[in-house]
């Protein structure tokens, strides 16, 4: 598939007007939330050809984490960007970040979760914190510096049962 | 109303200190499921609760040092043992353990000479009481003493106000935060009655959650809020997952962990009350103290983006966000080192600059709707950076 090909796939426009220049990374982190506002990208003219490259060959390798997804979690569950898959069965986490940063996911209440990379598949390394009655807690994400992606390191939490959430206060549980 | 101190506190320290650290048991919760077996152990671990190095005045320091605005500490828990001298019972520490003194007292002193509030745990049961009935460990007594044990239920009531209120006229805390309140339907317990004798007798003291539905503000405890509590509240939380003294339990939360949790709290307008479980001699478990001093490290550098702040609910930044109280500094919390610059979704025509904490400009790219930010290394405390957003007018005008 040509880059032209891709671009139209995942909804990203090169427009004829001029506007900043972006990295890779840059162009990942606006398609992401443009996904999540469920508008296409608008790239303004002027990028690099090489940029541009690269950022339709992520997109290509990571097919999955961009197509058919919607609106992720709100900022009080994760704080960095996330869409889930169409049938709601997977979350696509998308940092922008080194290892050793402490990741908290907060209320995902499936009991059954895989978490991976993607697109290796290979197994995150993960920690919880405990919750409480109905409160799942929370699942800490740990990654090292060589799992991270020079531009974006995408990680699937993928459960075989639609992903329910905690929507609640964390209030305690009482007896009465 | 609530004392506007408490709203303002953000940060609190919850000290579960009892006989069950002799042994490290679980506070109370030991015997609840297994009375007949385990609560004539439980109990002898009162002869090896010594406070032997019982020293508040360093607690109140270190959590001076750390910012916390308050502390909580367990005067009594479900086991019913009271750390004061209670002329209501002989159950306590100082009639019957080797610490045999009051160890409240110079608690409250300790904390207010430091300029801290005073918290006091008194929970509402209290499961060694002749009077008192827990529905688990005999639960057909338990039905039929809330079907006929009237004399004994009141006289327990008369019991439990009588120890409150020894404890309000003896230390007069700011704060009381109940606890097992959950054994009772309100009606019995007449939390309606309890909330209007408390405002009586103590109109300033800050009530939490458990007393029914009577209290000042919320209580979500381990499991952290995913949508934002109405009203004020408070989230506790262990360090590791023990709320007491555990020595088997050694899963400690780093203080990366730590102080991301509490930045999250407060960018959702709560206060963080953190546990630490001391030692039957009194002192802090140096895991947990380190993880105390390293918090402090973070609030002492970053305290105007903590304290005087609002939330901000807009999807401006991936990360913690605050604003100040006149609405023109934003507060953004980047939470890892970026692999390179991050987005604020504020229009570069809006801003009058962007700094680090100590007022140093930072460096950004306007691009329309968004700036975008390089963070400078040395902002990261424990993988978490504040930086600051100057704005030209206030939050609300900005990013309309």
């Amino acid at each position: 598939m040509n880059r032209t090909e891709i671009f139209n796939r995942f909804g990203v426009k090169l427009s004829d007007e001029a506007g900043m220049t972006y990295s890779c990374g840059q162009m990942i982190r606006l398609l992401v939330r443009a996904k999540s506002q469920g508008t296409e990208l608008v790239i303004p003219s002027g990028q690099s050809e090489e940029t541009l490259d690269r950022f339709a060959s992520f997109l290509d390798s990571r097919a999955e984490a961009f197509l058919n997804v919607k609106k992720g979690l709100d900022s009080y569950r994760f704080t960095a960007p996330s869409l889930f898959s169409g049938d709601g069965k997977s979350l696509y986490f998308f940092l922008f970040t080194h290892g050793g940063a402490p990741l908290m996911v907060k209320g995902i209440k499936n009991k059954k979760t895989n978490i991976t990379f993607v697109p290796s598949g290979k197994k995150v390394e993960r920690d919880k914190s405990l919750g409480l009655g109905e409160g799942p807690g929370a699942i800490w994400l740990c990654l090292q510096e060589k799992d991270i992606d020079a531009y974006c390191t995408v990680i699937k939490l993928q459960s075989n049962k639609k992903i329910e959430l905690y929507n609640g206060t964390g209030a305690p549980i009482t007896q009465n | 109303m609530i004392q506007p101190w408490f709203n303002e506190a953000k940060l609190g320290i919850f000290i579960h200190y009892g006989i069950y650290a002799n042994k490290g048991t679980a506070e109370s919760w030991y015997f609840r499921f297994s009375r007949l077996t385990h609560y004539k152990p439980y109990m002898r671990q009162i002869n090896g609760f010594t406070a032997s190095k019982y020293d508040p005045e360093h607690w109140a320091e270190l959590f001076n040092e750390l910012g916390a605005r308050y502390a909580v500490l367990t005067t009594k828990h479900h086991d019913g043992v009271a750390l004061f001298d209670t002329e209501l019972s002989d159950l306590s520490v100082v009639k019957k353990s080797p610490a045999g003194r009051d160890l409240v007292a110079p608690y409250c002193e300790a904390l207010r000479n430091k300029g801290l509030k005073v918290g006091l745990y008194f929970t509402q049961c209290d499961w060694s009481h002749p009077d008192y009935t827990a529905k688990t460990w005999k639960p057909l007594l338990y039905w039929y003493d809330r079907m006929t044990g009237e004399k004994r239920w009141k006289r327990f009531k008369v019991f439990h106000r009588a120890q409150l209120k020894e404890l309000i006229t003896k230390f007069s805390p700011d704060l009381i935060w109940f606890d097992g309140d959950w054994e009772r339907p309100q009606k019995e317990w007449d939390m309606k009655g309890l909330k209007e004798w408390l405002t009586d007798l103590t109109p300033k003291t800050v009530i939490n959650s458990r007393i029914g539905s009577y209290g000042d503000y919320a209580t979500p405890e381990q499991q952290m809020p995913t949508v934002r509590p109405d009203g004020p509240w408070e989230y506790c939380m262990t360090i590791n997952d023990s709320w007491g003294y555990r020595p088997r339990d050694n899963h400690f939360k780093s203080p990366e962990q730590i102080i991301r949790i509490f930045s999250e709290v407060v960018s959702m307008g709560g206060n963080l009350l953190l546990d630490v479980g001391p030692k039957e001699d009194g002192t802090i478990l140096p895991e947990e103290e380190e993880v105390l001093r390293e918090l402090g490290k973070f609030t002492r550098a970053n305290e105007k983006a903590i304290w005087g702040t609002k939330p901000v609910n807009d999807d401006i930044f991936d990360g913690g966000k605050t604003v100040s109280a006149d609405g023109k500094t934003v507060y953004l919390f980047q939470y890892g080192e970026p692999v390179e610059s991050v987005p604020v979704f504020i229009p570069a025509k809006e801003i009058e600059n962007v700094t680090n904490m100590n007022g140093e400009k930072i460096d950004f790219t306007a691009d329309g709707d968004k700036i975008w930010v390089t963070i400078p290394e040395n902002a990261f405390i424990h993988q978490t950076a504040v930086f600051v957003v100057n704005l030209k007018s206030a939050y609300e005008e900005a990013i309309k």
